[in-house]
């Protein structure tokens, strides 16, 4: 394994007693996209400064490859970081800034300039490499630091939210050149974002973290279909929340039965789990019918009255308020003409299937 | 073919009133600038009065002086090194202050400017504070404590380093030791404004590509500090080569620089051209200096414009 982290904490000199990060576990593999997702504040980037050596945890161990760096200077580390606002060397050319790492290890200069060029076709700037970083643009600068960060061949690559300073179009670009491009040079990528989007679309693994702390590790199917803490649901993806309490009567599916009486049909509910926090249903996974063509539908129980409704293109986003008081959204592709068709004031039940309602524990 | 309506002229007038808002910066600079150097050149040319003043004569005298001592029987021009030694001791002597200065406000800037922001304002106000106190009495305070009974010897015989006051005063030592001390600030505050800018994650991007500290200092720092090394040396250079208090005061009066000789032709010496003569070769001296610095600090600028 790449990267074992075993009970860091970190609390800053002159900073609150609440630490920035509290007891983190984590093991990082090779070859791996791995990606710490967080708000502003959760401590992700802290833990990006730790695993490169800017910062030094208050207690716990860090190893890269078997070996113990807590003491190691970032110079030593054979790990490179592509900065948030790329940090580029301002008196520097491009070539420059993609050698500079080379230089430092003393490569002999014939052995330097192929690198570069290399390098440069890789992110595609060949045409670029006697420019200064103030005449590039944002997205040419991000790539100048991406081929900075691995011209000197790390063996992990640290990336500090390298898309926030793009615009849309091309940050959705990069997020398939970082994929393919972590894929073709099989370093180990751990990637710092605040962008769920981001996150579920590139990563192998994600670590959600919330107050300094994990709040779960898991592939992006298991962060977004099974979250196991209320953040984590709320926090990834757009969800329809519900507080009340578990139902679970012998020889039937358990119900989830919501504050203001409304009953949530569940699909497998860990047994050992009788006392969840909540339960949630992703809005995409709901369907919207006329009351009177689902009466007879077991899915399809949940009755309301459309009281906004949004026009996405892809998709039209209804906000349908149930019998019970609560507001719930529901996500409907525009596949065909008629999906678009419930107007505002319309009576609609809601179908979900099985499966779609969950619940979360109370524990993290 | 439809008659061709010319243009109409567009008014154009000769003067355009719009140009007299020139009129107090072109005064200012006149009288306070141009005119000044027109007298001193102007006196250098002539001949001086027996009790101070010039005579309207032209004359090349006062130059020739500073290279050559004119035989007082037979008026054959010899070659005399005097005043030109006086003025090369007042260059090496800036140039040092200059160096030591970079030496001690390089850290000092750094120091400061990575210092949180509170702490920031409240070190560059320590720096400028100096600047409350004349010039004089600063120059006279280090004279009270490099004196044979001044702080230094005592701290230093107390701590029994030595037993026998050592002579700090009255020596090229004393007169550097003056000048640092008076201009050090100019040398901290551009180079705090300099490195204040730096963007403190391109050291972290450097450091993190294998490069060690020593080399993050010179491939990085120094790229960046370049102009506010070139503005604080100059800001140091060009004050201490024309300093006369701290050779008067510190140096004993024994050792002449340039700015004392300035001052003595315009007083005890009452001989105006040659005081002239000798700030005007400061001046080009310094202009030359000058321009140099420009030459430099242009360099890696029009390199980026490209």
């Amino acid at each position: 394994m790449t990267i074992e982290l075993k009970s860091i904490s970190k609390i800053f000199a002159g900073g609150s007693a609440h630490p920035v990060l509290d007891d983190i576990n984590l093991t990082i593999n090779d070859n791996e996209f791995f990606t710490l997702l967080g708000p502003s504040g959760c401590g992700k980037t802290t833990l990006l400064r730790l695993i490169a050596g800017f910062e030094h945890p208050t207690s716990g161990t860090i190893e890269l490859f078997g070996e113990r760096v807590e003491g190691t200077p970032p110079n030593a580390r054979p790990v490179n970081t592509v900065f948030q606002h790329y940090a580029l060397f301002p008196h520097q050319t491009v070539a420059q800034n993609v050698g500079f790492g080379l230089r430092m290890l003393r490569r002999p200069a014939p052995e330097i300039e192929p690198e570069i060029e290399r390098m440069l076709r890789l992110v595609r700037l060949e045409g670029l490499a006697h420019r200064y970083p103030h005449q590039l643009s944002g997205g040419q600068q991000q790539r100048v630091a991406l081929a900075r960060a691995l011209a000197a061949r790390p063996r992990v690559l640290l990336l500090d939210e390298p898309l926030s300073a793009l615009d849309s179009k091309l940050r959705d670009e990069m997020r398939v050149e970082l994929k393919l491009l972590q894929r073709n040079t099989g370093i180990t990528f751990i990637f710092v974002t605040h962008d769920q989007g981001e996150a579920l679309s590139m990563s192998d693994r994600i670590a959600v973290l919330s107050e300094g702390r994990i709040q779960q590790v898991g592939t992006p199917d298991d962060i977004y279909e099974r979250p196991r803490s209320r953040f984590v649901a709320q926090f990834v993806g757009e969800t329809n929340v519900f507080e009340g309490k578990l139902i679970r009567l012998p020889g039937k599916q358990p119900e989830f039965k919501t504050s203001s009486g409304a009953l949530l049909p569940l699909g497998d509910t860990p047994a050992d789990d009788d006392n969840p926090a909540l339960a949630f249903v992703r809005p995409e996974k709901l369907r919207l019918g006329n009351p009177d063509d689902l009466a007879s539908d077991p899915q399809a129980r949940l009755r309301g009255v459309v009281t906004n409704k949004l026009y996405l293109g892809t998709d039209t986003v209804y906000y349908v308020d149930l019998e019970g008081g609560e507001t719930l959204r529901a996500r409907i592709q525009n596949a065909s003409a008629i999906d678009n068709r419930f107007d505002v004031g319309a009576a609609v039940r809601v179908r979900a299937e099985e499966g779609a309602f969950r619940t979360v524990g109370r524990s993290t | 073919m439809p008659e061709l309506i010319p243009a109409p002229e567009p008014k154009r007038e000769k003067f355009p009133k719009s140009r007299l808002l020139l009129l107090p910066a072109v005064l200012v600079i006149g009288f306070f600038l141009v005119l000044p150097l027109v007298i001193i050149i102007t006196y250098s040319f002539l001949v001086p009065a027996t009790f101070g003043g010039v005579v309207w004569q032209f004359s090349t005298e006062a130059y020739t002086q500073f290279l050559f001592e004119r035989d007082i029987f037979d008026e054959t021009l010899a070659f005399n090194a005097a005043y030109l030694q006086i003025f090369l001791r007042s260059v090496m002597l800036a140039v040092s202050a200059t160096v030591v200065s970079l030496i001690i406000g390089f850290p000092t800037a750094y120091f400061i400017a990575t210092r949180p922001d509170r702490q920031k304002n409240l070190l560059i106000f320590l720096i400028t504070l100096p600047f409350w106190t004349n010039l004089l009495i600063r120059t006279f305070c280090v004279l009270l404590i490099l004196r044979d009974d001044g702080l230094v010897n005592s701290i230093a015989i107390g701590l029994g380093l030595y037993s026998t006051p050592v002579t700090y005063l009255y020596n090229d030592f004393a007169m550097g030791a003056g000048l640092v001390y008076s201009y050090l600030p100019f040398m901290i505050l551009p180079l705090y404004a300099n490195l204040e800018r730096m963007d403190r994650r391109v050291v972290e991007a450097a450091y993190d590509l294998y490069a060690t500290p020593r080399r993050v200092f010179t491939e990085v720092i120094l790229p960046h500090a370049r102009p506010g090394i070139v503005a604080g040396s100059l800001l140091v250079f060009i004050p201490s080569l024309g300093t006369f208090l701290v050779p008067d005061m510190l140096g004993g009066g024994g050792k002449l620089l340039i700015g004392n000789l300035i001052q003595l032709q315009f007083g005890s010496s009452r001989n105006w051209p040659f005081g002239a003569a000798l700030a005007v070769i400061l001046l080009a001296a310094i202009l030359v200096v000058l321009m140099l610095a420009a030459r430099r600090s242009r360099v890696p600028d029009t390199a980026e414009r490209r």
